[in-house]
């Protein structure tokens, strides 16, 4: 009989000690769970709630008021950022006609330029791309346009250049971005107009581009 | 007591401690499984958040911040997304997508992606633009050739559903598996930092 009180006692100790470590194990379930859910400490948390206004407010943009008189809108309203990422040169590629030579040069305060397109001026069409010194340059436009009947029809024609590493100028003053050259025919002449040419696709750098020397 | 009987006990003691036990290594297991912390409705646990919002404080002040502030003065528009994704917890490293619609017909789409660390020197960032409609002129009433002289200002939601199709389709084109889970919302705020949104 002794010895089945012994084992009972036995019995009991386990238990308790089985309680005490889940409790301990509980405990730090619940500590732990709770560092995580508030992940910042009360000062922090309080830095969190004061920077929601001014600078650390959603962004929000400030548009022009647009007319519009019966359904249409009777004003051309232009973009209001001229974007300034590339600066174009034209030069004439001797003894061709309507044969010319663009140097595009990097001149953003985003990082390398990657992708570009240029534009002739209104009405005039590219023939034919003869070469590019970086990437790869193709002929593009809009095509549809023209249906089953102009077949042949492309709006907005441009030269895509793609696969390129115009690298970052050092000081957007300085113009000592990567450039690259783009040889190409036309069906007219261009008087003398560089085009346009845009941006398509770049690899931004981390750290800002000074735009003057200090 | 019986003889009977105070085996029953002792059974049932055991079997009571056996239970205790059992739960201690439930409670055991819960605490290894979340070391992580619960996951909210967007797969993410506090932790994770914590880690996203490091990340991207590592950009406040740098060209990043500059560029999504400058681009969003560019298209005249707030971005439409902004979606933070979790790669990976060990190292941490964040999939950043911000996307933006024009205001203008004559303004482009934008996006940005960016593969976010806590160590902006191994973070890339990346920007893509695309026009919705390609530079040159206003097209004329049939829709098959362009106004000369014109340019192209109209607001690029007057070209109606089909435009929007389009710009939910580019939205969707260059996320690069962005809005996968687990991830959150994001923000753009005036200073070009990004804010995580919580998942409701």
């Amino acid at each position: 009989m002794g010895q089945q009180s012994g084992r009972t006692k036995l019995a009991a100790v386990l238990v308790g000690c089985a309680l005490a470590v889940g409790g301990v194990i509980a405990a730090v379930v619940v500590a732990t769970g709770g560092n995580d859910n508030t992940g910042t400490t009360d000062a922090e948390a309080s830095v969190t709630l004061v920077r929601t206004t001014g600078q650390w407010a959603p962004i929000t943009v400030t548009r022009p008021q647009v007319p519009i008189i019966g359904g249409g809108i009777p004003v051309d309203i232009d973009p209001v950022v001229v974007r300034t990422d590339l600066s174009t040169t034209l030069s004439l590629l001797a003894g061709r006609p309507n044969s010319y030579r663009i140097t595009v040069t990097n001149t953003s305060n985003v990082g390398a330029i990657n992708s570009l397109q240029w534009y002739p001026p209104t009405g005039v069409h590219i023939v034919k791309v003869l070469g590019s010194s970086d990437g790869h340059c193709t002929t593009a436009g809009l095509t549809g346009f023209g249906g089953n009947q102009f077949r042949t029809v492309v709006l907005f024609p441009n030269i895509l250049c793609d696969q390129l590493d115009l690298k970052p100028p050092t000081c957007t003053c300085l113009g000592n971005g990567g450039s690259m050259t783009i040889s190409f025919v036309t069906d007219k002449d261009l008087g003398g107009s560089l085009g346009d040419a845009r941006m398509r696709a770049a690899t931004l750098v981390f750290n800002r581009i000074p735009g003057y020397l200090k | 007591m019986t003889r009977p009987a105070f085996r029953g006990r002792t059974r049932l003691l055991l079997v009571t401690a056996g239970g205790v036990l059992a739960l201690a290594g439930c409670g055991g297991h819960g605490a290894s499984s979340s070391s992580q912390g619960p996951t909210d409705s967007g797969g993410l646990t506090a932790s994770d958040r914590h880690a996203a919002q490091s990340a991207l404080d590592e950009l406040q002040n740098s060209n990043v911040a500059l560029q999504v502030v400058s681009i969003t003065k560019w298209v005249q528009s707030v971005p439409a997304a902004c979606r933070v994704h979790l790669v990976s917890r060990n190292p941490a490293k964040f999939k950043v997508y911000v996307f933006w619609i024009p205001w203008l017909a004559a303004e482009p789409y934008a996006w940005l992606n960016m593969d976010v660390t806590n160590d902006p020197r191994k973070s890339t960032f990346h920007l893509g633009t695309v026009e919705p409609v390609l530079s040159g002129g206003r097209l004329k009433p049939n829709g098959r050739a362009i106004a000369p002289g014109s340019i192209d200002t109209t607001l690029l939601s007057r070209y109606g559903p089909q435009q929007a199709r389009k710009s939910r389709a580019l939205l969707a084109a260059h996320a690069d598996g962005a809005f996968a889970k687990p991830g959150a919302m994001c923000q753009v705020l005036q200073n070009g930092s990004l804010r995580l949104l919580p998942n409701t």
